[in-house]
């Protein structure tokens, strides 16, 4: 096989392996689903236009988490400016909330939190909790210092808590909430996930296939 | 610096909360490639190789393939070998190769020399000189000990097609044939328009024709297959392709099968073609052989097993489970998946499509005989495996040698 083939088999490879991790990047990076799927299928479209290069870096995987980021936070950005004519609300009520049928409320919870702090604080925050990268690979990955990304991570996490807190007010009588921590009450699995628009009004989220 | 072990835990598990739709994704990737495909966008890939040797053979044929999931099944009047829920739960997502597309002239003529070897006849009408004259089947001679009793000939042969005029002119070269099982005799090959999954389709269509007339002197055929489908884009809805021997039933008595792998029948097969996609959807272009416990099988028998051999595909979920690994055969690495319902399916996946392929498929038959039982031989088909989108292949050449 040819070494383009053998390229080929690589992105392949890298595709099937990568994909679910690229995916819930972007989801916590950006903090909707549909939408962080799409940002996957991006970074990796955008990976196999230049996958010679990729391949080139040190660590593909790296590479590719950067341009998940990337498009992660560039489309908050368009998509804050399409909605910041239309809401004027606290940030994390701005952005739908998503209630899938099978996380917790307490996860719930988290991702509203998260959504209220800085596209580029949370992405330190999720990559070093959430993907516990070390902390230069996180400084590589936004390009920004290491002492940087101690204090924005320091920063997002106080703000996590504090605000995980406000949540819990917030959204105290709308729901029932277990006991905060660790809230294990899992929602019955049995209907689709939908999206709860704070209007009230649900919307079914495309059918995905078991 | 300290990291806040509650937090760390509760978004550690936060990240797996999210459940990506790989359908979804692969959906949007190829709606990329899709793009790339159409010549405004082109100029962002000059200088960039697409791929392998049998890419760049694509590419000059014109070569446009999209999207795909789901694994084509191959054959008709048989329960799906995968359904949604069951062995087909796409798991992986497709391994994502992206066709070559340099627009050019889609006249594809196959090259003059074919590589030694080739089992392409030169058919001497008077008789089969050893394997190389009869294109569909070498002669019986030597010993067709496999020829069973039941089955009218295994063709002992000069007196084959090659030799004598063949029916094929039943069909105008152009004209095309679009009910289910039509059929185009080419020899001893037929055409036939299967449809064997299309009333899956919310709509949509195939037709088949021959578009080189009766099959050449070589005996080597050309066809072509348009469809368009639409709807449950997991499952398989048509397979037209041309066959030797059984289809679920018999259709000649002369085809030369069936064959009983004991006696290492030799199978080569010469086959170039182009894919042009209209409509990104999944379609595959596979060889197809089956197996019975029997010489002669009627249209209702259950085969053991089945091999399928994936030369190019768009992009399509590979089943879950089954994967056996990864083998080099002739030339190329397949994929090796196995399933089993009525009967084991071993898949061969080329990792790298073609659209050029002169093969030894009993050196697959040799592999796959390490996954499942194959007694004997009934047929061998090659064909088209559509599951929706809209688009077109022409088989520009075409031939099959048993001996």
């Amino acid at each position: 096989m040819s070494a383009a083939g053998g390229g080929q088999d690589r992105f392949e490879d890298f595709y099937n392996r990568h994909l679910d991790e690229l995916a819930r990047l972007a989801w916590l990076v950006l903090g909707d689903g549909a939408d962080a799927d799409d940002v996957a299928a991006d970074a990796l479209m955008a990976a196999w236009r230049q996958w010679d290069r990729v391949c080139a870096s040190d660590r593909p995987l790296a590479y590719v988490r950067r341009m998940v980021v990337n498009i992660a936070i560039s489309r908050i950005r368009t998509r804050t400016r399409d909605r910041r004519r239309f809401l004027a609300l606290v940030p994390w009520a701005a952005v739908d909330q998503v209630v899938d049928a099978d996380t917790t409320a307490a996860d719930q919870d988290l991702r509203a939190a998260l959504l209220a702090l800085p596209p580029r604080r949370r992405a330190c925050l999720v990559l070093r909790y959430a993907f516990d990268l070390p902390e230069q690979e996180v400084a590589d990955l936004l390009q920004i210092a290491v002492g940087t990304v101690k204090s924005q991570t320091a920063k997002a996490a106080a703000q996590l808590r504090r605000d995980l807190d406000q949540i819990e007010v917030a959204l105290g009588e709308v729901r029932p909430r277990p006991p905060h921590p660790g809230g294990a009450g899992r929602r019955p699995a049995s209907r689709a996930p939908v999206t709860v628009h704070r209007s009230g009004r649900l919307r079914a989220r495309p059918e995905v296939t078991p | 610096m300290t990291v806040d072990p509650e937090l760390h835990d509760r978004l550690s598990r936060l990240r797996d909360a999210h459940q990506p739709d790989r359908e979804r994704i692969r959906a949007r990737f190829e709606a990329g490639l899709a793009a790339d495909v159409d010549p405004a966008s082109a100029r962002r890939r000059v200088g960039r190789s697409w791929g392998g040797a049998p890419a760049r053979v694509a590419a000059a044929l014109l070569v446009v393939g999209l999207a795909a999931t789901g694994v084509v099944v191959s054959n008709r009047d048989r329960p799906a070998i995968v359904d949604a829920g069951g062995a087909s739960d796409p798991a992986g997502v497709a391994p994502p190769y992206v066709p070559p597309t340099t627009p050019a002239p889609a006249t594809t003529v196959p090259a003059a020399g074919l590589p030694p070897g080739t089992a392409v006849a030169t058919t001497s009408p008077a008789g089969p000189g050893p394997a190389a004259s009869d294109p569909i089947t070498a002669p019986g001679a030597a010993g067709d000990p496999a020829a069973p009793a039941g089955s009218a000939a295994t063709t002992t042969a000069g007196s084959g097609p090659a030799s004598s005029p063949p029916p094929s002119t039943a069909m105008p070269a152009g004209a095309e044939l679009c009910r289910h099982k039509d059929i185009a005799d080419l020899g001893r090959l037929h055409l036939v328009n299967d449809l064997w999954g299309s009333d899956r389709a919310t709509s949509g269509n195939q037709c088949v024709s021959v578009s080189g007339g009766p099959p050449a002197a070589d005996g080597s055929v050309a066809w072509s297959t348009r469809w368009s489908w639409a709807g449950a884009p997991g499952q398989p809805k048509s397979f037209s392709n041309v066959y030797l021997g059984w289809d679920w039933g018999w259709k000649e008595a002369d085809s030369g099968l069936p064959r009983n792998m004991a006696d290492r029948p030799g199978i080569r097969s010469r086959w170039d073609f182009t894919v042009t996609a209209e409509t990104p959807g999944r379609m595959e272009v596979a060889y197809d052989l089956w197996f019975h416990d029997r010489p002669d099988p009627a249209g209702d028998t259950l085969p053991v097993s089945e091999v399928r051999i994936i030369l190019y595909r768009t992009p399509m979920d590979l089943p879950a489970g089954g994967r056996q690994g990864t083998v080099t055969v002739e030339g190329g690495t397949w994929d090796v998946y196995r399933f089993g319902t009525d009967w084991d399916v071993v898949t061969f996946y080329r990792t790298a499509p073609t659209t050029s392929a002169d093969l030894d498929l009993g050196r697959f038959l040799h592999e796959a005989a390490r996954y499942t039982r194959l007694p004997w031989l009934t047929s061998v088909h090659a064909g088209v495996g559509v599951n929706d989108g809209a688009g077109q292949v022409d088989t520009t050449r075409f031939s099959l040698t048993l001996s």
